[in-house]
């Protein structure tokens, strides 16, 4: 019985630990995430692969180059508590909705800053990974595209 | 082609619930399906249970364990077998066999298992002054057996840790608070299955001997060498000493039991 | 070695191409280089260790992949995709592939 006490006082602690510091570094990364977005206002990144579809002549590219953005996104021990009733009853998991769309938007700016002197990115794809293991759970989500330098 | 950029305050791909909220609803709800299964279980183990014949209940019972003789305590073993068939004889309808088995170890305790096996620690024999002390102690551990305590906890503590795994795969944390959380529910079942054993054990103690003396010997010991507070009993699987020996003197009282003097016996 | 994931290289003509080329690695992660990597499991955040991990993969991989090109005396690779998988505890893959192409100059 004490150890059932026990037991609980440390998961109760755990996952109001991850609650705190969890939310606290999400708002700071959506923060730092909307600044930087900011900075890359003009650079369009779209899915076309022709340049033809978008009306751009082939002949004014100067160079085309491939570019890549990663990031990796662990769930605070809150999240994972929930996701783990979700488990057991169904429905979806809106615990994890912030973390890969963070992954994702993380993703796309460094894509974004590898190509900051280009006109537009072509090509984007986006490749999203579960890396959960023993002892750690992470969403990776790589986004990949063709820069373009245009005269 | 024109790039025209459009700003997008709200991000669809986000829910915009309460995150505790949700949480709280969330392991309610979980709490329902468990209390659910537990109840469920329970009852269908009760049905299972009451229809277990007793020859069946034996033969589980010695697939299950290997019970060896202790040859230094062959003697007293053979002793405290009779002092058994002398209570057996004064069930009323039975039909079970009971047997004991002596262990050596200086705890005072005695344990009852399916199939009729009583396991008495030397520890227990030292300590007793009586025979009808040791004969209330028999006949409580025949309580547990006739009641088929032992198999009914047991049963329901695998059944449940069945469908914690179930449920919880190889989570190890929601797996030890189901299976501790079932624990603490569990001790209340043992306690109130503890007192309708005394019951049991007063009542054959009567029968066999005439009288209910010695009934409460031990426990005032225990009680008088025992310093632990009233509440950590809450606890434990047994009730408090005081409060057995408060519940034994009222069922003597209710049923008009006489109390006479008690046979000695000693055991080396 | 010209590199784009759009399957042709813009201003420049495809004159022969060579099939496709592939690159791939698996890398796990030290266990115990990053002691703050534990905490990352209680308050959540990026993995940076597995990034960087990821980011070097890649590389490595695409470097590969650059090897087999020039190996078949291409000098661009078109249309290329990534595909990356947890393979083991701890261990991630990345593959890489593309068609090798010659291109005039």
């Amino acid at each position: 019985m004490l150890e059932l006490i026990i037991n609980l006082i440390f998961l109760v602690t755990i996952t109001l630990f991850g609650y705190c510091t969890g939310t606290f570094l999400e708002k700071r990364h959506y923060n730092s995430i909307k600044q930087r977005e900011k900075l890359y206002y003009n650079l369009p990144v779209i899915q076309v692969k022709k340049l033809s579809s978008i009306d751009i002549d082939e002949n004014d590219v100067i160079s085309s180059e491939l570019v890549t953005g990663c990031a990796v996104v662990a769930p605070d021990s809150f999240k994972s508590f929930t996701a783990r009733f979700v488990n057991i009853l169904g429905g979806r998991v809106t615990s994890y909705e912030t973390l890969v769309d963070r992954a994702r938007k993380e993703a796309l700016l460094r894509l974004k800053k590898q190509a900051c002197s280009a006109d537009l990115i072509i090509n984007t794809r986006i490749e999203t990974s579960d890396l959960s293991s023993a002892d750690t759970n992470g969403v990776a989500v790589l986004a990949y595209g063709t820069a373009i330098i245009l005269k | 082609m024109k790039f025209t950029r459009v700003d997008i305050e709200e991000n669809v791909n986000i829910s915009d619930e309460n995150p505790l909220k949700e949480f709280f609803v969330l392991g309610f709800k979980v709490l329902l399906v468990f209390a659910s299964l537990y109840i469920f279980i329970g009852f269908a183990l009760e049905v299972v249970l009451v229809n277990l014949s007793v020859e069946h209940e034996e033969n589980i019972a010695n697939f299950i364990w290997d019970f060896k003789e202790e040859k230094s305590l062959a003697e007293s073993e053979k002793k405290v077998q009779k002092l058994i068939d002398k209570l057996s004889r004064n069930i009323p309808m039975n039909k079970r066999h009971f047997t004991v088995h002596l262990i050596s170890d200086d705890n005072i305790n005695a344990a009852a298992l399916p199939g009729g096996h009583i396991l008495v620690y030397s520890g227990l024999l030292k300590a007793i002054r009586s025979e009808n002390e040791l004969a209330f102690i028999l006949a409580h551990e025949m309580g547990h057996i006739v009641h088929k305590d032992s198999i009914k906890s047991l049963s329901k503590g695998m059944a449940l840790s069945a469908i914690s795994m179930f449920l919880f795969g190889n989570d190890k944390s929601l797996n030890t608070l189901f299976n501790g959380s079932i624990e603490s529910l569990q001790l209340k079942f043992s306690r109130d299955a503890e007192n309708n054993a005394d019951k049991f054990g007063l009542h054959l103690l009567n029968h066999t001997y005439g009288h209910s003396g010695g009934a409460t010997n031990f426990f005032e010991k225990l009680a008088k060498d025992n310093k632990m507070p009233t509440f950590m009993y809450y606890l434990l699987t047994h009730p408090s000493p005081q409060s057995r020996i408060n519940n034994i003197n009222d069922e003597i009282k209710f049923n008009n039991f006489d109390l006479k003097t008690v046979k000695k016996i000693i055991f080396e | 070695m010209i590199i784009t994931n759009i399957e042709s290289v813009p201003g420049k003509e495809i004159l022969e191409h060579f099939g496709l080329v592939t690159g791939s690695t698996v890398k796990a992660k030290n266990a115990g280089s990053d002691f703050m990597a534990g905490l990352k499991n209680f308050t959540g955040g990026e993995l940076k260790q597995y990034t960087d991990l990821l980011n070097s993969s890649r590389e490595d991989a695409t470097k590969r992949m650059v090897k087999e090109a020039e190996s078949m005396e291409a000098n661009a690779i078109i249309n290329v995709r990534y595909s990356t998988s947890a393979v083991a505890a701890g261990a991630a893959e990345i593959y890489v592939y593309g068609t090798a192409v010659k291109v005039s100059e």
